[in-house]
């Protein structure tokens, strides 16, 4: 019956583990824009190669 | 409302505002549409929106000059977000952003300017984001090629202090979900405890102790900003609502701590969990809800001022908000400089007594700056615009010191007198409970003592009278009547005299019927008529313009005095236009040549009398409804700088009997309210600002009405706009009613608070439900007085 301490410990670790990933988000601006997402995907791609490669420059 | 408004945009289909392009009679909401439908016009073949054809359309020129200071490099530091390597972005605010097609247009710019890398748009907060690389673009190309297709960023250096909002969202956000994480587990782990009976293993207990114990201490972390504002209000010796919070977290905390490590209990730790997870939750709902209330995209309530416009040689009015730089405007006798300018005129002679408070006219050359708020003297001078209109500077302006009247009684300072006890009341109260229940039972002793600290809530009183009467500004900025701040609104309500100046305001100058009687005038004297004339903003001059043909040359010299007339001197020739008594001096021979219902305006050219000017006024549709209905409860006054020749038509039309007074003089009627005032009354005083400055100052409620003019007078409360006139008695209700709302919501939150009280003193509070009623209570407080004076409003049909 012991054996539940264990289980709580690391199933609390691991949703400790969720709130880390939750900080990372907010601070990492993740939730700014909730709105133009939805709308940019409507566009049309003409440029696929440049899209693409110049978001991993944005900060 | 405009017809303009109506127009859907050809094509995305949304509503155009005021600032529609037109282009080929066809209307569109913002720039990005008008090119996408110029592509798609264009390359009739293809059905979708062809990027490369961008570079084809030619954009709108920019003055070149505008943004060099955006090379600076003192600047430049200020408004990027960094510069790296020779990669640097920046984020700019751009107010024109408007539909799904913009978003695209300025997601392309990439497409305009090679040194662009990428652009990406929040479409919700209007920024854009730009990465470019220095080497090959900079900053003001960057500024520059925006403003040239019609989306001109608002750059100013307080973009700094949006910065640190943001990070304040996100630090809150960031406590919400720990406090919310850490609450949650914390209830988990209680469960075992709750549903067991007391027959739980004493390993359990303590291991779930612990494990809760540690669970709180980032809860404390997430309820920082209690302790941090406690302890500065402590420093500053000054008792904060967050005094009694900090006070009942921290007992909670030590409690808790106590019991679990001596083992003689649970401890409260879901109750602090919870406590700081339902505060800060409040806290984000509300900002949400003031940010909300207080952001309204279709802001109208402008200025309700129009100033004259030069635009190709054509003079059009325009309403104070559409002015833009580069934009020539004239500016004539007496009338206010709305937004900084360069002179164009050779010279100007600028009163800037609103600004500065000094009286003594100021000379400006031409080429020179002058700035907003800056009152002409003299002739029409014309200026070009290079800063764009900012209302909130004129307001501060009108707002200052030196304006201000002294109010006795205001249902704010009663809200800050009752806040700053009501921190006292709350610590005697609670410390009362918890020394009362001490002998009883420990544990409920500091259940109420932290209930007590918790559940009180004075926010009502701080929020809502700001609330309610800004409600209210909005609602009759909306409907072209503009207050100068909150007190107004409580002044309006105490009146019990009206007082109407009657030129101008009773009546409306421009469906006045005018004629000419005397010797007939050539072409050169009405040519020096209609130039001496359009220099003057009282209604007899504007009507002697407008019926005058040809076109107006510059005059050298021009004055006007008040109550007689006014003077002009062209290339030596001398204009006046005036009262009887000043163009014919000593002429008092009895026969009275003004019949009723007629004024009269006498000029000479030269010294050389040729006739004069006859005036039919004609009154303001249903202004004698207004009247009478406000007659019901108000003291109705007249007071006309015109002759008598009305009295007998005007008392005709009223149902009671109201006191008139004829030929009044500003200083007449400045003296006449003066001792109004003095004997009790409360006086409201109606005119349009141009004589009645004085008499504006005195008056408990000056409303200046105001219509083709940008006549300011700064001892005025309020500016109305002429066209609504008739909803004076709406304002008065809506004034009376949004106080009503005041003492309702006061007495709401009073109510709140004893009964907060009642019950946790019996204990029958968890510290848990308190801390979800507080911010529950002040958001209810609030919604509720913005929701009844809307209400309100569409009862008596002003919303």
């Amino acid at each position: 019956m012991s054996v539940i301490l264990i289980l709580i410990t690391v199933s609390f670790s691991v949703a400790v583990i969720f709130l880390l990933a939750f900080i990372w988000a907010v601070r990492n601006n993740q939730f700014e824009d909730t709105y133009t997402p939805s709308v940019r995907i409507l566009a049309d791609d003409q440029e696929s190669g440049k899209v693409n490669s110049s978001q991993n420059n944005i900060k | 409302m405009d017809k303009k408004d109506k127009i859907p945009c050809h094509h995305c289909g949304d509503t155009c505002l005021d600032d529609a392009i037109e282009h080929n009679d066809m209307h569109f909401c913002c720039q990005g549409c008008l090119f996408v439908y110029e592509l798609l016009n264009d390359s009739s073949a293809q059905n979708k929106y062809d990027i490369s054809a961008l570079k084809a359309l030619s954009p709108k020129p920019v003055n070149k000059a505008e943004f060099e200071y955006l090379d600076f490099p003192e600047i430049k530091e200020k408004l990027l977000q960094f510069s790296i390597n020779g990669k640097a972005r920046v984020i700019l605010y751009l107010p024109n952003i408007y539909c799904s097609a913009c978003i695209w247009l300025l997601e392309n710019i990439s497409r305009m300017d090679g040194g662009i890398l990428e652009s990406r748009v929040n479409f919700l907060k209007k920024e854009i984001s730009v990465l470019f690389d220095e080497s090959k673009t900079s900053l003001r190309n960057v500024v520059e090629l925006l403003s040239s297709i019609g989306y001109r960023p608002k750059l100013s250096l307080s973009d700094l202090e949006a910065k640190d909002r943001k990070d304040n969202d996100k630090v809150l956000i960031t406590k919400v979900g720990i406090a919310g994480f850490c609450f949650a587990n914390i209830m988990l782990f209680a469960l075992p405890e709750y549903l067991s009976n007391g027959t739980l293993e004493e390993m359990f207990k303590v291991y779930l102790g612990y494990l809760s114990l540690g669970a709180v201490i980032p809860v404390l972390y997430a309820g920082s900003d209690y302790f941090v504002n406690a302890w500065n209000s402590i420093k500053l010796r000054y008792i904060s609502i967050d005094i009694p919070i900090a006070i009942g977290i921290l007992d909670l905390f030590l409690r808790t701590a106590y019991e679990i490590i001596s083992g003689t209990g649970p401890g409260f730790a879901d109750s602090l969990a919870g406590l700081i997870f339902f505060l800060l939750l409040g806290k984000v709902f509300q900002k949400k809800t003031y940010h909300t209330l207080s952001f309204d995209r279709d802001f109208k309530s402008y200025f309700p001022m129009t100033i004259l416009r030069k635009r190709n040689n054509k003079e059009e009015y325009i309403t104070v908000k559409d002015v833009k730089i580069g934009d020539r405007l004239l500016i004539r006798n007496n009338e206010i400089v709305p937004a900084d300018s360069l002179l164009i005129s050779e010279t100007a002679m600028l009163d800037y007594s609103f600004v500065t408070g000094e009286a003594t006219p100021v000379t400006v050359n031409s080429g020179e700056k002058i700035f907003s708020g800056a009152k002409q003297i003299g002739s029409t001078i014309e200026l070009e615009v290079i800063k764009n209109f900012q209302q909130s500077y004129l307001t501060d302006l009108w707002n200052n010191q030196i304006f201000d009247k002294k109010k006795d009684f205001s249902i704010s300072k009663l809200a800050n007198g009752v806040a700053r006890y009501f921190t006292y009341a709350v610590l005697v109260i609670s410390l009362t409970g918890l020394i009362y229940w001490l002998g009883k039972d420990v544990r409920a002793a500091i259940n109420v003592f932290t209930a007590i600290l918790i559940v009180a809530c004075p926010c009502a009183l701080a929020l809502t009278v700001p609330f309610t009467y800004g409600t209210t500004l909005r609602i009759f900025g909306k409907n072209k009547f503009y207050l100068k701040n909150d007190n107004v609104v409580e002044e309006i309500d105490s009146i019990d005299t009206v007082i109407f100046d009657k030129t101008g305001t009773l009546t409306d100058i421009e469906s006045s019927d005018i004629r000419y009687e005397g010797e007939e005038l050539n072409f050169n004297e009405k040519q020096l008529l209609k130039s001496a004339t359009r220099n003057s903003t009282h209604p007899f001059s504007k009507m002697i313009y407008n019926h005058l043909q040809g076109d107006p040359l510059t005059i050298d010299h021009y004055h006007e005095i008040h109550g007689k007339g006014l003077e002009a001197n062209i290339s030596g020739t001398s204009i006046r236009l005036g009262s009887r008594e000043w163009i014919y001096p000593g002429n008092n021979d009895s026969k009275d040549d003004s019949v009723s219902r007629e004024s009269v305006v006498y000029f000479s050219i030269d010294n050389k009398k040729f006739g004069k000017y006859i005036i039919k006024s004609k009154y303001r549709d249903g202004i004698f409804d207004i009247l009478n209905e406000l007659s019901n409860s108000k003291k109705i006054i007249i007071l006309s700088g015109d002759r008598d020749s009305e009295r007998e038509f005007l008392q005709s039309k009223l149902k009671k009997p109201a006191e008139m007074l004829f030929e009044q003089k500003p200083n007449d009627k400045y003296n006449y309210i003066y001792n109004k005032i003095e004997s009790g009354h409360k006086v409201m005083m109606i005119g349009d600002g141009l004589n009645d400055a004085g008499a504006l100052q005195k008056s408990s409620v000056g409303i200046a009405v105001t219509d083709n003019t940008s006549n300011f007078s700064p001892g005025s409360d309020a500016i109305l706009n002429s066209e609504n006139l008739s909803m004076l008695p709406k304002f008065l209700e809506l004034s009376r009613k949004s106080i009503h709302t005041v003492y309702i919501s006061f007495g709401l939150s009073f109510a709140y608070n004893i009964v907060g009280f009642a019950f946790s003193l019996m204990n029958m509070l968890s510290p848990l439900i308190a801390a979800i009623l507080m911010p529950l209570s002040s958001v209810s407080v609030v919604l509720l007085t913005v929701l009844k004076v809307k209400y309100d409003a569409k009862k008596i049909k002003l919303s």
